[in-house]
């Protein structure tokens, strides 16, 4: 199945096509750009320890092994490593791992045959031994180490653990040091084999490329690629709506306290069908009642009570995850309000049409740079296995009819909070400044 | 691409015309000698002047009026250049084709009232603008030591650096509370008018459009140019090399070390310094990368930088406590192998390439080509094809020339034993 999609009012066009072997392929060359961007993914992130194998057999492996497959898919037999080869034109090559996907990328500006070439050789053809993987484990500990001493990681991790019954999303991407010292060369083996097909992978090229170079590579490299099993990887775990624990306050290695608090919510409550649809409204209303141009915004930093704040949503299986992130003095005071706000929630026919100005702007700036087509292009992929063709006509398409059904379905009772306060608490309001002026 | 630059006087116009993007942006930059004394209350300043302004007297008022006109962006970016300090303020502004006609010029309208009309009654800011950026600095200051990376690197340069501007860091919190709304004044007049002016305008906007249009909302002055030297001359060496460590309550040890660079001219900083640096630490390809990393999995990241500005090199890297001793020796291993010359061919190549790529990679974004055009503005570097040529011209013997002008000065670390 093949397809052009002109994406409308964003002068960028999209050629798509999934083959018979499942592998999903989008190519968007981009005019006047220097620059070429190829991100080749797998559905497969941190949250899939427990599956049935490419041979059929039901599998636990360690946490953390999705990261871990990411930094070995880069050892290689012959010995020319990836980096080297790369850097030998100039280029970037790099991975990453969430919670449901991984993903491998090449950026730049010269050689796109041969480097888009080394690509599907090196992600496609693993060399897993007993002493390269011993020696991955030192690396990755200090990389897990790195992320204990950040706040924020810090808080999102015990947040999830308290938010998510039964979703490895309870568990951070890189696992801990004792879950890696597990990892075997077999356990790689498994996890590659079952997930690393093209029925449950993806490929996106964008910027300045030729189509007939890329569309040769992929016929005699990718179409060619056999599934060892039907496509895995779906990130389904039945988690319930309550949640583990609803209130923790800790004393932690901060200096300003941070509050992170999570509702879980269920998809099919809201009524609007289409995810991406739907996660933008959620954000429009919380953004119209508790972002920077809310007047609750406005009220809580007169006060004193906030410093900054972020909210996101995540999608979860069915569940939608709804994160509210601050920087209090007073965490306790500001979660009052907030609680309070909640219930009296309103978005207005202007406040929207604001946004929507907002959001269309930020589509239309972005599609001027290689790197923001390749994110959005990406970021629906993961999020919702499919692209959105017409981001603008979407943004266009939000009404106020909607938003006040979408706003009246929210449920904010399944609420986890967390808390962390400095160690010393007291040293840390001596330290604050009163203003007499 | 084209690029015209105009000096009106009290400042100097610098046009960029090209299609490559969706968006204009304004740039409008000032610069001046650092003191010490005045980081504090400059960084005060610029957050207040983009906190509220006089026809937008709230956040929240000024935030919508941004949101009308089509997400107008204006943000506030400073850094120092050696011994100078530049604070940069930007708009920017989706074009009118997405628009509709007019919706630059009153978001320029908008950027430009911002900067020239503070949020000032009777010779003082707004009270309550004037605490809320107040109480956002002391939190900011009073917890930057979270952020142990940078946290580390700042102790570095403090001590690496006592007495020089190398030293500094983005503010003080003993500083901080002696800011009224009065002195926050008075300091404003002093930015506006003593502080070096550049404006940038980079979008798809032909020069005789944009030229009167920048005339009318900010209105040159007579202004002669004072001469600048930005950068800060390294000349004592530490006979005894400095060795600071500090206990803190991390699970992962922060090590850096700082070294000087002496002698080295603008050219020699511009073209072999680069290949030096990108063949000792700059990148997953690197020498310190594949031995300290790779070899002996001693942390996950490792990297050098380099302050063409202050003549400094940092080398960092993230490990556990009891592979100090070993680190810092596969680190100077590394360092001494680069004056020994002992590198291949291909590795210059390489980082020619890599040098090469970046180069293609300005054009991607308007900070880039705007921060070329200023470089070759302020400091007299090459433009980006001579910049090609040369690189490619860069020998082994240049490479090791270089090497022997860095030494080694400050280790620093910040010790975790969690």
């Amino acid at each position: 199945m093949k397809q052009i999609i002109i994406m409308n009012k964003l002068d960028i066009t999209m050629h798509h096509e999934k083959f018979s072997n499942g592998l999903d392929v989008y190519l968007v060359p981009i005019k006047d750009k220097k620059k070429y961007y190829i991100t080749l993914g797998t559905y497969f992130g941190s949250t899939t320890t427990e599956f049935t194998d490419y041979k059929g057999n039901k599998v636990k492996v360690p946490n953390g092994i999705a990261h871990f497959l990411e930094h070995k898919v880069f050892a290689s037999k012959n010995g020319i490593d990836p980096m080297s080869f790369y850097s030998k034109s100039g280029t970037d090559c790099n991975a990453s791992t969430s919670y449901n996907n991984t993903k491998y990328i090449v950026l730049g500006t010269k050689n796109f045959k041969e480097n888009f070439e080394y690509l599907i050789d090196f992600v496609m053809n693993p060399y897993f031994t007993e002493e390269n993987v011993e020696k991955e484990k030192g690396i990755i500990a200090q990389e897990i180490n790195m992320y204990k001493d950040d706040p924020e990681s810090r808080i999102d991790d015990v947040l999830r653990a308290n938010l998510y019954v039964k979703n490895n999303r309870k568990i951070n991407v890189a696992g801990e040091v004792a879950d890696i010292e597990k990892i075997t060369k077999d356990d790689l083996y498994t996890c590659y084999n079952t997930f690393y097909n093209p029925n449950n992978m993806f490929l996106v090229i964008a910027g300045s490329f030729s189509m007939k170079d890329a569309e040769e590579i992929i016929k005699d490299k990718l179409e060619v690629l056999m599934n060892r099993c039907d496509r895995r990887g779906e990130e389904v775990f039945n988690e319930p709506l309550n949640v583990v624990k609803d209130y923790v306050k800790e004393e932690e290695n901060v200096l300003v306290p941070k509050m992170l608090i999570g509702f879980k919510m269920k998809s099919s409550d809201i009524p609007i069908k289409d995810d991406a649809k739907r996660s933008i409204y959620i954000s429009a209303i919380l953004t119209a009642n508790f972002g920077k141009t809310s007047k609750f915004y406005e009220k809580m930093t007169e006060d004193n009570l906030l410093s900054s704040s972020t909210f996101y949503t995540e999608r979860a299986g069915d569940i939608t995850t709804v994160y509210f992130g601050a920087e209090s003095t007073f965490p306790d005071e500001l979660l009052e309000k907030f609680k309070e706000k909640l219930k009296n929630l309103k978005i207005t026919k202007d406040s929207l049409d604001r946004l929507k100005k907002v959001y269309i702007a930020s589509e239309i700036r972005g599609s001027g740079y290689v790197n923001s087509v390749m994110g959005s292009l990406v970021g629906d992929l993961v999020r919702y296995h499919k692209v959105t063709n017409a981001p603008v006509d979407l943004y266009e398409s939000l009404n106020i009819d909607d938003a006040k059904k979408v706003l009246n379905s929210l449920n904010f009772d399944n609420m986890s909070t967390v808390i962390f306060i400095p160690k010393n608490m007291k040293s840390f309001k001596e330290n604050k400044i009163e203003v007499n002026n | 691409m084209e690029y015209l630059c105009k000096n009106l006087g009290s400042y100097k116009l610098h046009m960029i015309n090209t299609n490559n993007f969706k968006q204009t942006i304004v740039k409008v930059i000032f610069r001046g000698p650092i003191r010490k004394e005045e980081i504090t209350i400059r960084t005060f300043l610029e957050s207040i002047l983009f906190y509220s302004s006089k026809k937008y007297n709230t956040r929240r008022k000024m935030l919508i009026k941004e949101e009308e006109l089509y997400s107008a962006g204006v943000y506030v970016d400073s850094r120092r250049i050696g011994n100078e300090y530049e604070t940069s303020f930007g708009l920017v502004s989706l074009d009118d084709r997405y628009t509709e006609k007019g919706n630059f010029e009153a978001s320029l309208e908008f950027f430009s009232d911002i900067i020239k009309h503070p949020n000032v009654e009777n010779g003082k800011f707004d009270s309550k603008s004037f605490n809320i950026v107040m109480n956002k600095a002391a939190l900011y200051l009073s917890s930057k030591k979270e952020d142990k990376d940078s946290y580390s690197i700042d102790r570095l340069y403090e001590e690496m650096g006592k007495g020089t501007p190398v030293s500094f860091t983005d503010g003080y919190i003993e500083d901080l509370k002696t800011i009224t709304r009065e002195s926050l004044y008075e300091y404003y007049k002093k930015f506006v008018s003593e502080s070096d002016m550049d404006i940038y305008v980079i979008g798809s906007m032909p020069f005789e459009e944009v030229d009167p249009l920048i005339r009318k909302y900010f209105r040159p002055t007579k202004y002669k140019k004072r001469m600048s030297d930005f950068f800060i001359k390294q000349d004592k060496k530490r006979i005894k090399k400095l060795k600071v460590i500090e206990e803190d309550n991390v699970t992962q040890s922060k090590l850096n070390l700082g070294y000087k660079l002496y002698d080295m001219s603008l050219d020699e900083k511009e073209y072999p310094l680069v290949l030096y640096s990108i063949i000792l630490g700059g990148g997953a390809d690197s020498k310190l990368f594949k031995d300290v990393r790779e070899k002996n999995s001693l942390c996950y990241y490792i990297y050098d930088v380099i302050n063409n500005y202050d003549n400094i090199m940092r080398i960092s890297a993230g490990i556990s406590k009891e592979s100090y001793e070993k680190c810092v020796k596969l680190i100077n291993k590394n360092f001494k192998n680069m004056e020994k010359g002992l590198f291949t061919d291909e590795d210059i190549e390489k980082a020619k390439e890599i040098y090469i790529s970046s180069l293609n990679n300005i054009y991607e974004s308007e900070e880039g080509i705007i921060s070329m055009y200023s470089s070759m503005d302020l400091f007299g570097s090459d433009d980006i094809e001579t910049r090609k040529r040369k690189i490619r011209k860069v020998t082994r013997e240049d490479i090791v020339k270089v090497a022997k002008k860095i030494s080694l000065d400050t280790i620093y670390m910040l010790e975790g034993d969690k």
